[in-house]
């Protein structure tokens, strides 16, 4: 066998165009061409800009933990790009005269592209860049416990995305589904590299994760301000612990499985197998353990952005905090103990079945009493419907919806007339669209910022808003009507003209959507160039409650001049409350931050190079890279000059500083909020 | 607490005393070790009592273990590693026993006998 | 103390020294804690896969009662047991002010084995596989490979990161940084042990009785 493992001619994106020229090898060379030419476009433009140098010192070898949470978010957001735009194109495929014009394999490449990326390189990059951003300084802490780690984490996601996108240019990805269950992606079925992308992109990502989930315990275990004890820990801080709990435990089944169907792969082993002994239905069981904790990795986050917006925008304390904590508690732990009604119909017993039903129907509760809590906190407030604000609105509405068809789907009966229907996929989409992506893109507007010092435009931000609701609801109602007539999902093309307007309908919503997605790119395109009108210099934009907004915008790079002394929940409207604009200092001392490095991006890309290698079967490679990543990181166990110092004196100039900006910026009242009369420090009075 | 410093030496009382709780976890571990080969190989017990014994001499070798070496105790300092241990226990009994019990569920209902499915 | 503290490559420290309460190696060991929780998960799954395959994945293969015999597993258990005291041994010293020396000699000790472990598992997959009792012949054997081959990888990485940790010793002297890092081999260490006792009892003690 070559060096190059199985890699050949035919695996060039645009071979296949240029053998067999069909629609179908056209729109997947297209994508290919869109990736590189993508990517030589930005190379272009850094070169012209002369940006390749402050890129690499100021972000890339970063370890603030500011800068990491900002590049998970613009991955989510490449990534977020192509999983819409795929959607697009498999609605246009359904409505188009069947067979339609993209084949079937190209369609379930489609598919299962799309769901691997929306949950794996969106929804997870895109949470745990918020909670980098905005945990520590929730809590009063100057980095995450190991920063280091956190770009190692960092890096190996971007890792697997780069994956999942070299699968355009490169060869196949697999045709099995996001679940990607075996015996259908086993050699015998599925022989091309396809699998192997799966397994390996998943790979990278899911030990970044388990990584991530570390960091983020100990960091809130170790590093709370003097004073903040668990029960005055900010609810964001809450879902995030129980966050990182479900990642430390719940990744490994993923890693597990995905690894053991690489050895039944390439070694011929006999986990998965239909012959020999192998048990197949083990992955569903072990891709499940993982599966529905994920759904609360996914979810849990967006709660704890939720129960920050809702308050903030409605001037009221949160209602419940305690119920709040210990809904997210239960959450959690209930989500370790439902996995099997994701696979009803494998054929277990009743019995089992209905024991996993009930425990199902149980997480409902919990998920209520938070529903509760939030409307609770709106009654009576004084909204203000900033796009913030309206997302946690859209979300509660269209997040009911979805749980009552969770509910549903629940019971084992219900579930054996209505799985592997679109009214599932409908069902999911529910869920996750306002309970992930709503939460993400409400935390973005709020937070902003904090990490680039101005506000987001508005306008733009509501059509957003607007855009993203009414396309979700035209996009996915039909599939839950379908769904129930009998539809399958994974259908390449329908022949029963009955779906035919219902999936019309459904592609106005995937346009609709699309039209969303493209008024945030103009919302920030918009916010960029008129960025000097929405500074916040001073901070504290929208009248906040939690610690972060005690802090200037945008935060400096040591986040906290001194670490406050935290005696209530809400520490910052109790500064506030006393006629104060910025907290009164504790102690000044010298502290040390991490220098820059550029380890992480190297040990994480000869990681990539050598599960590419995997993919594609180039042994030889595969093991160098592996060495040389081993190597990586004893070289940095050697390195003991790590740290750079900020001295007490400069973090007095900073507190200074701020106090001066502070004193000298204008008040101004609730009802300048979106106008460039907020400098920062809105005041819930009028002035 | 410091994991890795004491400010006494290795002829102080405090270091014996630590030494001894090795020294018993060692010597519990060889005993508890010793006695499921017995057992296991002897053929004194029938098989399902004697599989049994060694199950539940493995969860004793385990808690020695987890108290003699990794430090978990009831004491103060200990506590986090116990909770986080509970806790990885409480997540490993939902998912290994749960596995074992879907798969034999499962196999229950699908004509797989011990010795797999070439018998179907 | 923090100036010469740093990270074993995944472990990173931002210094908080500020916070009164904050104990650098001690939270850097907790997070070594997680992580060796979250690899008992890792170890957990594959022994209920394993618990299965032994019951339905025989197929025309051996069964775990016609391939296992006790006596080169218990002394390889033993081997691995008197290790995981001596790196106990080793690491009490260390906190009292043992020499350099000494840590390394109870380090070397462990580390010898810990390879005699591994030697006896390595001998005994050879004797299966030429047998023909390979990995690939059912679905019990993969389970049964990939189970303790998991294990002993794990031991594998072990003995480097022990090696690797003495040329560290030598190199910055026996500070801070390199006794956090043996603390945390020693861990991993009693570690793997304890997955051993389930592993020995599952694989080859309820191997036998089946």
């Amino acid at each position: 066998m070559s060096i190059l493992g199985s890699l050949d001619l035919n695996d060039i994106f645009i071979v296949p165009f240029l053998k067999e020229p069909t629609l179908s090898t056209g729109i997947a060379a297209g994508a290919g061409g869109i990736v590189v030419l993508g990517a030589l476009a930005v190379a272009l433009w850094l070169t012209v800009k002369g940006w390749w140098k402050p890129l690499w010192s100021e972000w890339l070898t970063s370890l603030d933990h500011k800068k990491i949470g900002v590049m998970y978010i613009v991955l989510a957001a490449i990534m977020l790009i192509r999983g819409v735009l795929e959607a697009v194109v498999m609605r246009a495929q359904q409505v188009s005269p069947a067979p339609g014009f993209l084949s079937v394999e190209h369609h379930a490449e489609l598919f299962s592209t799309h769901g691997t990326i929306m949950i794996f390189f969106v929804a997870m990059p895109f949470l745990t860049g918020v909670i980098n951003v905005v945990m520590p300084l929730q809590i009063g802490a100057r980095d995450m416990e190991f920063p280091f780690m956190n770009a190692i984490s960092l890096w190996l996601s971007v890792g697997g995305a780069a994956l999942v996108m070299a699968s355009l240019v490169v060869g196949h990805f697999e045709t099995g589904g996001w679940t990607a269950y075996p015996p259908y992606t086993g050699i015998k079925l599925s022989p091309n590299e396809g699998v192997d992308y799966w397994i390996w992109s998943l790979a990278l990502t899911s030990v970044g994760t388990t990584l991530s989930g570390i960091n983020f315990a100990v960091t809130i275990y170790k590093q709370r301000a003097p004073g903040m004890d668990l029960m005055k820990m900010p609810i964001f801080a809450w879902t995030t612990l129980c966050t990182a709990i479900l990642m430390i435990f719940a990744m490994m089944p993923l890693t597990v499985a995905s690894l053991m169907l690489a050895l039944d792969r390439h070694a011929g082993f006999h986990f998965f197998t239909a012959s020999n002994g192998g048990n197949m239905m083990n992955f569903a069981n072990m891709f499940w353990l993982f599966g529905h904790p994920e759904v609360y990795i996914l979810i849990l986050p967006a709660f704890g952005v939720f129960s920050h917006v809702i308050p903030t925008f409605s001037g009221k304390k949160l209602y419940g905090y305690t119920s709040l904590v210990w809904a997210t508690i239960a959450i959690a732990v209930l989500s370790f103990t439902v996995w099997v009604h994701h696979f009803f119909t494998m054929g277990q017993t009743a019995h089992l079945n209905a024991i996993f039903g009930i425990a199902t129907m149980t997480i409902g509760v919990p998920t209520g009493v938070k529903v509760f809590n939030w409307l609770l906190t709106m009654w009576r407030g004084k909204l203000r419907f900033s796009t913030a604000m309206l997302f946690s609105a859209g979300f509660m509405f269209t997040f009911v919806i979805g749980g009552i068809t969770g509910v549903m789907l629940a019971n084992p009966t219900i579930d054996f007339a209505t799985h592997n229907s679109l009214f599932l996929v409908a069902h999911f989409h529910n869920m996750l669209i306002p309970g992930l992506l709503f939460g993400m893109f409400a935390a973005v507007n709020y937070w902003f910022p904090l990490a680039f010092g101005f506000r987001l435009d508005e306008k733009w931000g509501r059509r957003s808003f607007w855009l993203w609701m009414i396309g979700f609801y035209l996009a996915f109602m039909p599939l839950y009507a379908i769904g129930l007539m009998g539809a399958p999902r994974r259908m390449a093309f329908f022949t029963d003209p009955a779906y035919f307007p219902w999936l019309v309908v459904a592609m106005i919503g995937a346009l609709c959507v699309l039209a969303g997605l493209t008024s945030q790119v103009i919302q920030i395109w918009v916010s960029v160039k008129n960025r000097e009108s929405l500074m916040v210099p001073a901070g504290d934009p929208w009248d906040g409650r939690g610690l972060e907004w005690s802090l200037g915008c945008p935060v400096p790079e040591y986040d906290f001049t001194t670490v406050p002394n935290i005696t209530s929940r809400e520490p910052w409207v109790d500064t506030k409350a006393a006629g104060k604009h910025v907290m009164d200092p504790t102690e000044f001392v010298d502290i040390h931050l991490p220098k820059p490095t550029g380890l992480p991006i190297l040990v994480a890309g000869v990681a990539t190079v050598g599960a590419f290698a995997l993919i594609f079967e180039m042994w030889l490679i595969a093991a160098v890279c592996f060495v040389a990543m081993w190597v990586l990181v004893l070289i940095r166990s050697y390195d003991t000059d790590w740290e750079e110092t900020i001295t007490a004196e400069e973090l007095r100039e900073g507190y200074e500083a701020h106090k001066r900006l502070v004193e000298t910026t204008p008040k101004v009242s609730l009802d300048d909020e979106f106008t460039s009369k907020n400098r920062g420090l809105i005041l819930e009075e009028a002035v | 607490m410091s994991h890795i410093n004491s400010d006494k030496g290795m002829d102080s009382g405090e270091y014996k005393h630590a030494m001894a709780r090795y020294v018993w976890g060692f010597a519990l571990s060889v005993v508890l070790t010793l006695a499921g080969v017995v057992i296991a190989g002897g053929g004194v017990f029938g098989a399902s009592l004697a599989w049994s014994i060694v199950g539940i001499l493995a969860i004793a070798q385990l808690i020695i273990q987890f108290w003699a070496f990794m430090h978990v105790d009831l004491s103060q300092e200990a506590r986090p590693d116990l909770y986080l241990v509970m806790f990885t226990f409480l997540i490993i009994i939902l998912m290994a026993a749960g596995t074992v019990w879907v798969l034999a569920d499962l196999a229950s209902r699908m004509g797989m006998g011990p010795g797999g499915m070439t018998g179907m | 103390m923090s100036a010469t503290m740093t990270n074993t490559g995944a472990a990173g420290h931002t210094a908080s020294h500020d916070h009164g309460h904050h104990d650098k190696t001690g939270t850097v060991i907790f997070g070594f804690w997680i992580f060796l929780m979250s690899d008992l998960i890792a170890f957990s799954l594959m022994i209920a896969n394993y618990a299965d395959a032994e019951w339905h994945g025989i197929a025309n293969g051996p069964s775990p009662h016609e391939l296992f015999s006790l006596g080169l597993p218990t002394i390889e258990t033993m081997a691995l047991l008197i290790s995981t005291f001596t790196f106990g041994i080793c690491t009490l010293g260390m906190k009292y002010g043992a020499s350099m020396k000494r840590t390394i000699g109870w380090l070397v000790l462990t580390l010898a084995l810990g390879a005699i472990f591994l030697g006896i598992e390595l001998y005994e997959f050879h004797e299966f596989w030429t047998d023909g009792n390979t990995p690939q012949v059912s679905g019990f054997l993969t389970a049964y490979y990939s189970l303790v081959g998991l294990h002993g990888l794990h031991v594998t990485s072990g003995i480097i990161w022990g090696i690797i940790l003495m040329v560290q010793m030598k190199h910055f002297g026996m500070n801070d940084l390199l006794k956090s890092r043996l603390v945390r081999l020693g861990l991993f260490w009693h570690m793997l042990d304890i997955v051993w006792i389930a592993l020995f009892t599952k694989v080859y003690l309820m191997g036998v009785l089946s």
